[in-house]
């Protein structure tokens, strides 16, 4: 008994933090065969203590988690970097090592692998890569940890207030950005030159300038308007644009059915059936057929992502050089704000090394990487510092423009239910909306009531 | 009479034998079917079972923690009864059986036609059977994203060819519009499959003995009857196989759907509707339901068939 007292102070952190795994191991046992109704939540919790005291038990400052160990990192393979990222951090030999595992780059698979591996309570994950709308539907399903312990206040202000709102749920936080991209409006910076106008930014100016500047073969304003993913994304930013919103985090109360919504899709079918600056043909553009029609010279304004600047600078593009970027529009005295299309990185619920995750995380939003990884992949960094980095500027023109844009960027609502209220709801009726099915009244009357529905059982 | 059956049967009783009493030989073979069996029950009967328990269940995935009790056929009633869920039902079970009929149907017509083709002597023939065969050898994905090309209204080459052979004015919207979508799929699904079709009729082809022909044009008979009255009949048990393959695999259609429109205007199949409740809701419960009414819905289409086939078989005994 005394033997036993004796021995406890000497046992090395290694150790500890491995008997606090196998703790939270076994919890996560006992929770899986347990009520199944409790599934991965009390996981969670257990894990939360333990790496408290793995801090509490770390000699250094109290704010570093120490970490030893191995932690699986799951992503889409890019086009490579993220394997070189991670060779580079095993070479470093620390405490930490990754477990590779990449997918291919199809982010729907993606999300359907981590819902059948975290649905069946499966551990073999340690840090993901999700995409934006996942955060709150994973953390609601209990599948991620929450990070508050680890990110600290200092390390929340390296990023975008907008990307760490898209990543709580229930005031607690799920992930940080890794790489970012948000709806910018771009324009051909020649032809405006030459006609000496500036970037429209209200959505008056563009039906103006775009019905001045449109010819037979090239269009005035174009944007996705396939029903998918997309269009939902480029709605929102009209909405906002208009000073509407979807709804209020807060409470819960959904808002569309408002004179801004309104207008907002009534905008859209001026643009395309009365001011005709915008063809009827955008219903059936996907965001790479956008991406092609601007890189062939064939419009001059279009709202694309900003990842579409690969597109217009790569050398087959006839517009390399000639084009500009601003933030979205907004109506006059409105504020403009962009969707955000970030990917995040988050801790599985079932990870048996949260520490090392959170390792993982922080080496993958370090400075170096972050330079290294967007410009490796053509993507744009997450850490606000990065945006000032020269490389980075010479390789993306449209990078002095983009902390503005980030900086108002929101997310889709953030809400579990968002993919069933994107396609069923926002996809549905903004797609009846440009092809003059239904009116924009309608249309955010049964915005209003569907959503009404959905969210009722999240409540 | 009936007593006399009796003593029939019992005196038959000692030339039968108990199921359990195997000799050697008929051991041997259980055993050495038992491990198929086992993994064939693990891998299929298994999750067919599971997801039908599934459905049996309220599941939603999406919040943790939720109960999941025990709704026995609720959600099938859901399914059929339910407004929006019905409306929903009806829709994709409507496209899928269009699509199915319609997709298989001229799949038939122009492989039938192909393999009759093929099985003429000429010369490159070899090379011929190769080559058609390339859309066949094409994942479903990347057939999906070639039409979508050759759909595409900005730079797509079917409005460009149809404009200038003068059959349309304007661009014609190929993967949104209430109309067209619904060909559009169909094409891209009859240009991939028909070769599959045309190289199972061949091979059906193939084993007709030219003796049949030569005795018809003895009797007088012209081509169209020698293929009405030999080709066809002695065709048939290959015709149902490949129409069966076929309509298997087209009510079962999602990648193209996936892919090319997904899901919108008036394409949403029955799988494509099962995937977005299971993996976009992660609506366990209710997904699995539908995911068995797809089951239903296909071993329909199965069982008919192979009534058919299997009536023919007995004519002939």
């Amino acid at each position: 008994m005394q033997e036993s007292n004796d021995k406890k102070p000497i046992i090395s952190r290694r150790r500890m933090v491995g008997l606090l795994g196998a703790g939270a191991i076994s919890s996560a046992v006992l929770a899986a065969c347990g009520d199944p109704t409790a599934t991965t939540a009390p996981v969670a919790t257990t894990a939360a203590p333990a790496t408290t005291a793995a801090a509490a038990g770390a000699t250094t400052t109290a704010a570093a988690v120490q970490a030893t160990g191995k932690a699986v990192l799951a992503t889409t393979k890019g086009s490579g970097t993220p394997k070189k990222l991670v060779d580079a951090f095993n070479a470093k030999a620390g405490p930490v090592t990754i477990d590779f595992q990449e997918f291919a780059n199809d982010s729907q698979a993606l999300h359907d692998k981590f819902v059948t591996v975290f649905g069946a309570k499966d551990s073999t994950y340690d840090v993901i890569a999700a995409d934006i709308p996942w955060a709150p539907e994973f953390a609601s399903a209990g599948y991620l940890l929450p990070i508050d312990q680890y990110a600290s206040a200092d390390f929340r202000k390296n990023f975008f207030e907008g990307s760490l709102l898209a990543t709580s749920y229930k005031e607690k936080l799920y992930g940080v950005p890794w790489y970012q991209n948000v709806g910018l409006l771009f324009y051909r910076k020649d032809i405006l030159d030459k006609a000496g106008m500036q970037p429209p930014k209200t959505f008056d100016e563009m039906i103006d300038a775009a019905g001045k500047l449109q010819t037979a073969d090239q269009y005035g304003y174009i944007f996705a308007g396939f029903k998918n993913e997309g269009l939902s994304a480029m709605w929102l930013e009209v909405l906002w644009g208009f000073g509407g919103e979807f709804w209020d985090a807060s409470t819960g109360k959904v808002l569309v059915n408002s004179p801004e919504a309104e207008a907002s899709l009534q905008w859209l079918q001026t643009a395309i059936y009365d001011k005709k600056i915008s063809p009827e043909k955008l219903i059936t553009f996907k965001g790479p057929d956008l991406q092609t029609t601007f890189a062939q010279g064939n419009a001059v304004f279009a709202r694309g992502f900003a990842s579409a600047v690969g597109d217009f600078e790569k050398d087959t593009s006839k517009v390399k050089g000639k084009w500009g970027a601003v933030p979205v529009l907004a109506a006059s005295g409105k504020k403009p704000a962009g969707t955000l299309g970030n990917w995040n990185l988050s801790v599985s619920a079932t990870s048996k090394n949260p520490a090392a995750a959170w390792k993982v995380i922080e080496y993958l939003t370090s400075l170096d990487v972050q330079k290294a990884f967007s410009l490796g992949e053509g993507v744009l960094p997450s850490l606000k510092g990065a945006f000032s980095d020269a490389d980075l500027k010479a390789a993306n023109p449209a990078l002095a423009i983009l902390p503005d844009a980030f900086a108002t960027a929101k997310p889709r609502p953030v809400t579990p239910a968002y993919p069933q209220i994107s396609t069923e709801v926002i996809q549905d009726l903004v797609s009846k909306v440009l092809s003059k099915q239904v009116t924009p009244k309608d249309a955010v009357k049964q915005m209003q009531t569907r959503t009404e529905e959905i969210l009722a059982k999240f409540k | 009479m009936a007593v006399e059956q009796v003593k029939a049967e019992t005196a038959l009783r000692p030339y039968r034998k108990a199921w359990y009493h195997l000799n050697q030989r008929q051991l041997t073979a259980y055993l050495m079917v038992i491990p198929a069996i086992v993994i064939i029950v693990a891998v299929v009967f298994f999750p067919i079972g599971q997801t039908f328990w599934f459905s049996l269940h309220d599941i939603d995935r999406r919040i943790a923690g939720r109960a999941e009790p025990f709704i026995g056929l609720q959600n099938y009633f859901d399914a059929f009864t339910k407004e929006s869920a019905q409306k929903q039902l009806f829709d994709s079970l409507i496209f899928t059986t269009a699509f199915a009929v319609i997709s298989v149907g001229l799949e038939f017509l122009f492989g039938l036609g192909v393999a009759l083709i093929l099985n003429r002597e000429f010369k490159g023939r070899g090379i011929v059977r190769a080559i058609v065969l390339v859309p066949w050898s094409l994942t479903t994905v990347v057939v999906a994203r070639m039409w979508g090309l050759i759909y595409n209204s900005e730079y797509g080459v079917l409005n460009e060819i149809l404009k200038g052979v003068g059959l349309i004015k304007e661009d014609q919207l190929w993967i949104a519009s209430k109309d067209l979508t619904f060909w559009a799929v169909t094409i891209a699904d009859v240009w991939k499959s028909t070769p599959f079709v045309a190289l199972i009729l061949l091979a059906g082809l193939q084993t007709i003995p030219h003796d049949f022909y030569e005795a018809a044009r003895v009797d007088g008979a012209n081509l169209f009857q020698s293929f009405l009255h030999i080709t066809l009949p002695a065709l048939r048990p290959t015709i149902l196989v490949a129409l069966l393959f076929r309509t298997i695999d087209a009510s079962r259609i999602f990648d193209l759907v996936y892919v090319l429109t997904e899901g919108g205007f008036g394409t949403e199949s029955l799988n494509y509707y099962t995937y977005q409740e299971l993996f976009r809701k992660q609506n366990f419960g209710f997904g699995s339901s539908l995911a068995i009414i797809t089951f239903f819905y296909i071993m329909i289409f199965a069982v008919l068939y192979l009534r058919v086939l299997g009536n023919r078989e007995e004519q002939k005994v």
